[in-house]
Formats: C-alpha cells, sequence, structure tokens
C-alpha cells in the first residue's frame, strides 16, 4: 500500500507539474480534453486516498468498528499507516470539502445571475446584440449557450473579421467549453497543485475556439485580425486596467502568433505521457482502495455466523 | 447565418437594404436566402424596417442601451472571469503583445492598399 502511495502521488506530482508544459505541444481540442480529464482524475484520486487512509483510523474507534464487523483491537495492530498520518488526512478532507463547495457554489451563483440577464434579452438563435459603445464579447454556457455582443463591438471591425468573432464565440458554445473549464477549475478546487493545469485549459480553450474559427472563416489570418483588432479596442477604452492585469493574463498575443502560423498537428508522445500520468494516478487510487478494503476484512469478527444462518433460512 | 446577419445590421450606423447586407455579409449568399432571415428577424420584433425607395431598409433593435447594458457591465466587472462561467473574446494586452498586434493591423491594411 505505501508503494502504491508513493508511486500514485510521483504520477500525480508529475502531472500537476508538468500537465500545462505538455499540453502546450498539443493541438488545443486535444490539450483541453486531456488536461481536464486529468484534473479531474487526478482531484478524484486524491480525495478518495485521503478519504482512505482516513478510514483506516476512524474505523478504529470502538463505535465504528462495532457497526462495521471488524475487530478495532485486530486493526491496531495490523494497521500499516500510522495513526498520525491516517488522522493528518481526515484532517485535510475537511477543507477539502470546504473549497469543493465554495468553488461550486460561487458558479452557480454566477449561472444564476447570467440566466437571469439573459432571460429577459431578445436573442437572434443564440446571439444577443447588446447597445453598448464599449466592446465587449463573450460566450456564457446558460439557456443552452449565448453569444453576447456589444454594438460597439460590431462596430469596431469590419464584415470579415466580425464573423471570425461570431464563429470563435460560437465554437464555444456548440463544443460546451464552459463545462469543461467548470470541471477543471473544481478539481483544482480540490486540490490546489492543479490549479496551473486548469489555468492552462483556460487558454487552451481560447486556442480551440480560434481553430475552429479559423476553419469556419477559412482563413488564419483573418482570425488573426480580428483578435488583434478587438484586443486594441478594448485596450483602449480600459487604459487603467493594463498595468494590474498585465502580468496574470495578456494571452492575445500568443493566440495571434499560433494563427500566424501553420495549423497545430497531434503528437503522440505528449498525449501518451498525459494519459500514462493520469493512469498510474487513478490506478494508484484503486491499489489503495482495494487494499484498505482487504485490510478490512482480515481484521473481521467471525461473529457474523448468525447473520450467515438468518440468510441461509430466508434462502430456503 | 441570422448570427451574421443580425451583427451586420448592428455594427451599422444606417438602416440597410437586403443588398446592402447581403454585399456585407459576403459568403456568397443567395439575395432570397437574406430576405428570408430579414423577414423571420422583423416578425420576431428584432429589426424595423422603413421605406428606402423601391425595398425596406433594415435596422437592428438592439437591446435598450441603458439598463441592460449597465447590468452586464456590473457582472462583468463583479468578478474573476474563471468563476464567472464566460469566455470573454479578448483579455488584457502586454505592452509587447500590443505592438504585435499594431504590426499586424498596419501590414495587413499595407497589403490592401497595394
Amino acid at each position: 500500500m505505501t508503494i502504491a502511495v508513493a508511486i500514485g502521488l510521483c504520477a500525480a506530482l508529475a502531472f500537476c507539474l508538468l500537465g500545462a508544459q505538455i499540453g502546450q505541444r498539443l493541438p488545443p481540442a486535444t490539450a483541453t480534453v486531456m488536461l481536464v480529464l486529468g484534473n479531474v482524475c487526478v482531484a478524484g484520486a486524491t480525495a478518495v486516498v485521503l478519504a482512505t487512509v482516513a478510514f483506516t483510523a476512524f474505523a478504529q474507534l470502538p463505535l465504528v468498528a462495532a457497526t462495521g464487523d471488524w475487530s478495532s483491537q485486530i486493526l491496531r495492530t495490523t494497521d500499516p499507516v500510522p495513526i498520525w498520518i491516517a488522522t493528518g488526512c481526515g484532517l485535510l478532507l475537511v477543507p477539502v470539502v470546504v473549497l469543493l463547495f465554495r468553488a461550486l457554489a460561487a458558479r452557480v451563483r454566477a449561472i444564476t445571475q447570467w440566466y437571469r440577464m439573459c432571460w429577459r434579452m431578445e436573442h437572434v438563435g443564440r446571439l444577443i446584440v447588446v447597445d453598448d459603445e464599449r466592446p465587449e464579447a463573450f460566450a456564457t454556457p446558460v439557456g443552452r449557450g449565448r453569444i453576447i455582443v456589444s454594438t460597439g463591438m460590431l462596430r469596431a471591425l469590419p464584415a470579415d473579421e466580425r464573423r471570425a468573432l461570431l464563429a470563435h464565440e460560437a465554437s464555444h458554445v456548440s463544443r460546451g467549453h464552459a463545462w469543461w473549464l467548470m470541471a477543471a477549475d473544481l478539481a483544482a478546487a480540490v486540490n490546489p497543485l492543479l490549479n496551473a493545469n486548469a489555468r492552462a485549459a483556460h487558454n487552451t480553450v481560447e486556442r480551440w475556439a480560434d481553430e475552429d474559427a479559423a476553419r469556419k472563416v477559412g482563413d488564419r489570418e483573418v482570425v488573426a485580425r480580428s483578435l488583434a483588432r478587438a484586443a486594441l479596442t478594448t485596450q483602449e477604452t480600459k487604459p487603467q486596467l493594463a498595468p494590474v492585469l498585465a502580468a496574470a493574463s495578456g494571452r492575445v498575443g500568443e493566440r495571434v502568433r499560433a494563427l500566424l502560423a501553420a495549423p497545430p498537428r497531434f503528437r503522440l508522445l505528449p498525449a501518451v505521457a498525459l494519459l500514462v500520468l493520469t493512469g498510474i494516478t487513478v490506478g494508484c487510487a484503486a491499489t489503495v482502495l482495494n487494499h484498505a478494503d482487504t485490510f478490512l476484512d482480515n481484521a473481521s469478527v467471525p461473529s457474523d455466523s448468525q447473520d450467515f444462518d438468518t440468510v441461509a433460512h430466508a434462502s430456503r | 447565418m441570422e448570427h451574421e446577419v443580425m451583427a451586420t445590421l448592428a455594427a451599422s450606423d444606417t438602416a440597410m437594404t437586403p443588398a446592402q447586407v447581403r454585399a456585407a455579409v459576403g459568403d456568397d449568399l443567395a439575395y432570397t436566402t437574406v430576405m428570408t432571415v430579414l423577414a423571420r428577424l422583423y416578425d420576431k420584433g428584432l429589426v424595423s424596417r422603413e421605406k428606402s425607395g423601391r425595398a425596406f431598409a433594415y435596422r437592428a433593435v438592439a437591446e435598450s442601451a441603458d439598463l441592460t447594458a449597465r447590468q452586464m457591465r456590473r457582472l462583468l466587472d463583479a468578478g474573476d472571469d474563471r468563476a464567472a462561467v464566460l469566455s470573454r473574446f479578448v483579455d488584457v494586452l502586454t505592452a509587447k503583445d500590443e505592438a504585435l498586434l499594431v504590426g499586424l493591423l498596419r501590414r495587413t491594411e499595407g497589403d490592401d492598399i497595394a
């Protein structure tokens, strides 16, 4: 069990530290899917291992042992995990649960707010045009997906670039990007080490929509230009924000560079690397769970022969 | 398709005839397709129309400005985009990126002239 925990921990750590970088070498769609699924698996494994190890201590409480069919004495002598580690794991579960619910609540609140907002607005298909001078364009998953664009943004772009923008936002909506990101973020709430991967997924999703738009419009440079013009127009309207956030975000440049280059190709090695790291983590968590199960079985008290009889009678 | 027609109308300051819409959307649309879309939008009350010579000219009826725009602004400013379940088209620029983008636009516009 200790070996399984050690191997799983190494694989999970490697995924947390390298996932984003490996993902960069993949086309954005593949990168998003693998990073998000990996994040969810690693977060799940984290929770399962913590809960399992904690349970080995919890099961030794006389009251709990009485409810289950095992002896707390036998458990105590055979327990493979030191009691302080198990207790630590149990205590760690508290912030994990709290963080998960806080993140979930924030998103439910946001969805409700946007739902109320979009519900009242006139829409053409999925498009909502808001009469606002300030340039703004975004997609939200509420109400089967809405694309919200301000007249300020529409006026800033020539016709072909407007098509690129609409194609980009339509890709977000039809591919359900927001749900992928939500899964990645909730996983990162469970295990904060996954934060870098979740942030990376936010970038790959934008790149994914850019590539979709480029395919739809049939011209990569038009998409690059529309991004450039939209970003510069947005910048002009709120220059005071720039210095604060510049360090944190500013991925537009990278996206434009990627669009001006050739379309990304699928590469096997990085994909396999992400898959293997995720697989090892999940496998090790399953092993830990399995070990704990046999460990409890071995400590079981043979006092339930009576139950056996009852079952035998009933089946007759 | 509907999206593009609506976006084109909303981007224009003046009312547009179906021919103008068709030219702006590009994409080799049939005139009748544009007419159908415009008629549908008009039925839904999303565009208004006025007589312009022999044809109608159409104008987008955008979401009434003040209230909606203000509410949207408040929601957008309220929080970090990651928790707000939306994806914005562009985020903030770094100075270096800004130079790249200005360069790109200038270059392509130069191409157009040449």
